[in-house]
């Protein structure tokens, strides 16, 4: 579903992100772990079309992402990290907005904003204007909005930031039942324990680095994802 | 502490017009040609309106010298600096001290919000002293002129003017204060037009009597004085000083003392105003919508941002207005122009055939202050990610972003345009050329400040402010369109007078469309690689 090959990106003379590669299936969970500015965002964002890169390609579903971004953006969604959404709409119309964008028709956005909206406690929140939100309300609604054309592979930036417990478990389940049903999802966090649970492979990166990858169980072997990850990085 | 925030205001601000201005460090010679045009289209403005406050003064100082009412003359010249220092700042105050978005951040820092206002007034200040002395300058090189020159003069009508400054800020920051308190409780959008069309209603009623009230202070001047003395007393005393009286230090003692006191309700109240959340009206949930395509759903987008944004709806939204309101003021006022086309043809034999010239020219004019589709693309600022992240084309933002300023303007212009032209009885040719000159220049409007706004995009903006107000963008478009009549009329004059006007509008068409044309194409190609690149 996703294919990276030896992606490459340069903000001036640094380098983000250094010859990374990797893959995600369908019906696949990975955890993108990292310290602060290791290249996490950047690998995101060039996924989804958002940032342009000088090296390497970005397959989507077999679609590489340069040459055909909007098939590509088509069956992903993203959520960004910070949910900087349009403040002068409410809820509702934001996620029309969203899907009028993805052509999704009145009975399937509907049906997934019930769903969704329910699942996460936020129908009847959906009447607010977003600017009137809290941070943990907006991500809720880029999480709807992300869904409501049933993407085949979701990408995620630390999406449990600002969520409350429920909500949190909710989208666990949500994330679960998505690759139940084919879908692939990448997502960063620092929430290590989650990742261990949620996971079927793991991308470790470290200053623009691919340091570690793998399924879950090759990655951490014996130990815990937190002792690796703190081995590792004292390594380097 | 004060030199830091003071320091990073004034960065932010001159920051802020560098970097529209120069994206790309790789060429900086090209920057030195948009500082140059930025220099010249401020020289101009400025220029322009000293020339104007000039000719005001110098009708107006001979008869108060005779009339020993010196002070008057300065009196009136600092009431007009403070109305138009307070028209200038009231709306920048609101915004600008209540809705910045970097109070949150700064409100968290072991800051006293004293401060921080007064490092948001300081700019703001600077600002009205520039508006008091396009007033003042002009009226004290008149007096030095026609009546004498003295330092110790100059130095006190100097200091007038800077206490006239700091007069007009008090007032502009309490009414920004007000405004905003008064916005937490309804539309912001709606209540700031609201507040903008009342404030200019009451401008242009006083400017559309201009020449009444001009030639009423000239005859009256006792009368005036006799009025300012008993009812405006820190103005009579204004004039005063600036005449030599001790007065000036009583003047000077309420600018400050009035500053002082607005001051301190402000800062007192700062830090519960800028945190305060607008009371929410729990809404019924509309589940269903109809279901757009993509361009027009940015459409959809941009009409809610434009609805929605106080300084965007204020600014473009004034320029619709008054291209309604020019047929509307022509019906009423109908039987008193047609009154006076007799009078007009006596001194221009050929005014009826420049009729739709004319009606044209203001048009065209009033498209420059339209601008709907030039600050969009700097306004999606934080959100760009959202579009940037969906499978639309940029085409397709493009088009749906100039589609808004399309169906806002050109059907309005046009209708404008042929109820002027039936007004005045133009035939059927130039009713044709009146309708179709102001669309064409609006879908210019529309078009080319697409293509400058995509030029000087700037994401990155404190304030919404920036983009809809003071952008190197929202200047060369405006001062670009407002200079197309000119070119037009100079042409003429010049080169072309040989021509019908009919002839002459049919060409200026033409023109227009060639323009409309080559801003599409640049749009369609070079526009959407910088839409790329953002």
């Amino acid at each position: 579903m996703l294919q990276i090959q030896n992606f490459t990106k340069c903000y001036g003379d640094k380098v983000a992100v250094d010859n990374l590669s990797m893959h995600i299936a369908p019906g696949e969970i990975c955890g993108f772990i990292g310290h602060n500015g290791a290249g996490k965002t950047t690998t995101l964002k060039a996924c989804c079309g958002i940032l342009q890169f000088e090296k390497g390609t970005i397959l989507i579903g077999g679609k590489n992402i340069a040459n055909d971004p909007l098939g590509c953006k088509s069956i992903l969604a993203y959520v960004p990290d910070n949910p900087d959404l349009y403040e002068f709409m409410t809820g509702i119309k934001y996620l029309h907005f969203v899907a009028d964008i993805y052509g999704v028709s009145q009975a399937d956005r509907l049906a997934r904003i019930e769903k969704y909206g329910q699942l996460l406690g936020m129908t009847d929140d959906l009447a607010l204007s977003i600017g009137e939100c809290s941070h943990g309300m907006k991500q809720k609604i880029a999480l709807i909005a992300a869904l409501i054309h049933a993407p085949r592979l979701i990408l995620m930036d630390e999406p449990f930031v600002g969520l409350d417990p429920i909500a949190s478990h909710q989208l666990k389940n949500v994330m679960a039942e998505h690759c139940q049903q084919g879908g692939s999802i990448l997502f960063s966090t620092h929430v290590l324990e989650v990742a261990e649970k949620l996971c079927d492979k793991v991308a470790i990166i470290s200053s623009g680095k691919l340091v570690a990858y793998g399924t879950m169980e090759e990655v951490k072997g014996q130990d815990s994802l937190e002792q690796v990850f703190l081995e590792l990085e004292d390594q380097l | 502490m004060i030199r830091t925030l003071l320091a990073l205001r004034f960065r932010a601000f001159l920051a802020g017009l560098a970097n529209s201005m120069n994206k790309s460090k790789a060429k900086p010679k090209k920057s030195v040609g948009t500082w140059i045009l930025l220099g010249l289209l401020v020289v101009y403005a400025l220029g322009a309106s000293c020339v104007m406050m000039y000719l005001l003064f110098d009708f107006l100082v001979a008869p108060y010298h005779l009339m020993r009412l010196d002070w008057l003359y300065f009196g009136l010249a600092g009431t007009m600096a403070l109305g138009i220092a307070l028209l200038g700042s009231v709306f920048a105050s609101q915004s600008q001290l209540y809705d910045a978005k970097d109070n949150a951040l700064l409100l968290s820092m072991p800051i006293p919000p004293k401060y921080i206002l007064l490092t948001r007034i300081m700019p703001l200040l600077s600002m009205n002293l520039l508006l008091c002395a396009i007033i003042m300058v002009p009226a004290m090189v008149v007096y030095a002129i026609n009546v004498g020159f003295s330092l110790g003069g100059l130095a006190l009508q100097i200091l007038a003017m800077v206490m006239i400054a700091l007069l007009a800020q008090a007032f502009s920051c309490l009414l920004g204060w007000l405004l905003h308190l008064l916005l937490k409780r309804m539309n912001k959008a709606f209540g700031a037009l609201l507040f903008m069309v009342l404030f200019l209603s009451i401008y242009f009623g006083i400017y559309s009597q201009a020449s009444s009230i001009l030639n009423s202070m000239a005859m009256n001047g006792q009368k005036i004085a006799d009025t300012y003395e008993s009812w405006v007393w820190p103005l009579y005393a204004m004039g005063m000083g600036c005449t030599g009286s001790w007065l000036m230090l009583a003047f000077v003692g309420i600018a400050v003392g009035v500053f002082g006191l607005v001051y301190w309700i402000l800062s007192v109240t700062f830090l519960k105003t800028a945190t305060s959340v607008p009371h929410t009206k729990r809404r019924k949930l509309e589940k269903s919508a109809q279901v757009k395509n993509p361009i027009h759903a940015v459409t959809g987008k941009e009409w809610k941002k434009f609805l929605n944004t106080p300084v965007y709806l204020t600014n473009m939204g004034m320029g619709i207005l008054m291209i309604a309101a020019l047929p509307i003021a022509a019906i009423i006022f109908r039987g008193k122009l047609m009154d006076l086309l007799p009078q007009l043809e006596m001194a221009f034999p050929n005014i009826r055939e420049l009729i739709p010239v004319l009606i044209c020219a203001v048009l065209v004019f009033l498209s420059s202050t339209a601008m709907v589709s030039t600050p969009s693309v700097s306004l999606e600022g934080k959100n760009l990610w959202i579009l940037k992240s969906l499978p639309i084309a940029p085409r397709q933002i493009l088009l749906g972003k100039l589609r808004l300023h399309l169906l806002l303007t050109v059907p309005l212009s046009a209708i404008s345009g042929l109820v002027l032209g039936i007004l005045f009885q133009c035939h059927p040719a130039e009713l044709i050329l009146v309708t179709v000159i102001p669309a064409l220049s609006t879908s210019l409007s529309g078009v080319a400040g697409m293509v400058c706004g995509l030029k000087w995009a700037k994401l990155d903006y404190i304030s919404e402010t920036y983009p809809c107000k003071q952008s190197v963008a929202i200047l060369v478009c405006t001062f670009g369109l407002m200079g197309i009549p000119v070119v037009f009329g100079l042409a003429y004059y010049f080169l072309l007078s040989s021509l019908s006007p009919t002839a002459f509008l049919a060409l200026c068409a033409g023109v227009l469309a060639v323009l409309n044309s080559i801003f599409y194409r640049c749009l369609l190609t070079w526009g959407i690689q910088k839409w790329e690149q953002l």
